[in-house]
């Protein structure tokens, strides 16, 4: 019996060794991501959830609104991650937080998901998420916060719809789209890039898998021959970030994982050289020894985060009423 | 008798159940660390958000 206790107790030692093991360092290192901790009271702000923008069950978003109503002028707009098929506006409590700690009216808005019983096409989700904006900043306005500016933000399938709505539906936002700020979003969806596909097609199991795969993604029928005669980029043209991008697109910083498995950073490797044709600021950083996660390059880490605050105090200003008050004064 | 001379003297039992739980504690966490970031971070591509 006692012996039978002892490996019980060895049992037990290795498990929690092992567990230890395997979450510290994660969670060490969530210490020093992108986006700080904020120490959240009332001092900082308020959370209103559930907001509804439209009839379907995922028509939701949740408003955090920084203490400083009059300062509060701008609105960060941050979409969650989940590949598309899951994910949930909840998941960027902290990261809301922590824009709404810099004085910013932060949204973070539900789009439709796509599952095998109700295919939604990330087109379809993109026309969601330009009325939840729209949605968003009139509820920011209507509770006293005089928002006149965005910045669109996002992880992930977050960051590529973000990046979306900046490119291709800013002209319908209600104020001036004038940042994004994306981790990990695909700026394109060709398969050949996402998959390394070298073949051109021609093999008929590449054709089916490559038509397939830009069919889910844009909702349009595509075939086999349109994967072959190039026809197929029509259909993703609505969606990719590289081929929305115009002189009038706003300043963007994003940064990708070398190593991703998930959203292949190949798939991307073209935004930066098209922001700089067509004359965008922006950067694009790339962690040479991260995944989707981006959580093996802490420099970077930090970098990433100089870089988001001077992004929104150079492009996204919020209002200074102070130094107002000071010149009505003087 | 002569056999003896010379060995070391055999470990308490306190002392070898030290050992094992020393043992079963650094493996446990160096397992622990490579399951997580190296085998599933690489099957996930880095899944996971710092």
């Amino acid at each position: 019996m006692k012996r039978l206790a002892w490996v019980v107790t060895y049992v037990l030692v290795f498990a929690v060794s092992f567990a230890a093991g395997a979450l510290v360092p994660p969670l060490l290192s969530g210490q020093s991501g992108p986006f700080r901790p904020v120490a959240w009271d009332d001092s900082v702000g308020s959370v209103e959830t559930d907001l509804t923008y439209g009839d379907g069950p995922r028509n939701r978003y949740d408003l955090y609104l920084p203490s400083d109503r009059e300062r509060g002028t701008k609105m960060v707009v941050y979409l969650h991650a989940g590949g598309f098929t899951s994910g949930d506006k909840s998941d960027d409590e902290d990261i809301a937080k922590y824009f709404t700690s810099l004085g910013y009216v932060t949204a973070t808005i539900n789009y439709p998901l796509s599952s095998d019983e109700n295919p939604v096409s990330v087109v379809d989700m993109s026309q969601a998420i330009a009325e939840g904006v729209t949605a968003a900043v009139s509820s920011a306005q209507s509770r006293g916060y005089d928002v006149d500016g965005l910045a669109m933000g996002g992880g992930s399938a977050g960051g590529a719809l973000a990046m979306i709505y900046a490119y291709r539906d800013a002209h319908q936002a209600p104020v001036p789209v004038e940042a994004v700020i994306q981790m990990v979003g695909p700026a394109s969806f060709d398969p050949a890039a996402w998959f390394g596909l070298t073949d051109g097609y021609s093999s008929d199991e590449s054709a089916a898998s490559g038509a397939e795969f830009v069919s889910v993604i844009s909702g349009a029928p595509v075939t086999p021959q349109m994967m072959r005669s190039g026809a197929y980029r029509d259909a993703l043209a609505p969606v990719s970030a590289i081929d929305l991008v115009t002189e009038q697109a706003p300043p963007t910083l994003a940064a990708y994982g070398a190593l991703d498995k998930v959203a292949p950073y190949a798939a991307s490797a073209e935004l930066a050289p098209a922001l700089a044709a067509h004359g965008v600021p922006h950067d694009v950083l790339v962690f040479p020894n991260s995944g989707h996660g981006l959580n093996r390059d802490s420099d970077m880490s930090d970098k990433l985060h100089g870089l988001i605050e001077e992004y929104l105090t150079r492009y996204v200003p919020l209002g200074d009423v102070s130094a107002s008050r000071v010149a009505n004064t003087s | 008798m002569s056999s003896q001379i010379g060995a070391p003297p055999p470990r308490a039992a306190w002392q070898r159940r030290a050992i094992i739980i020393a043992v079963l504690v650094v493996t446990g966490a160096v397992s622990g660390w490579i399951t997580f970031n190296l085998t599933l971070d690489a099957l996930l591509g880095g899944r996971f958000f710092s």
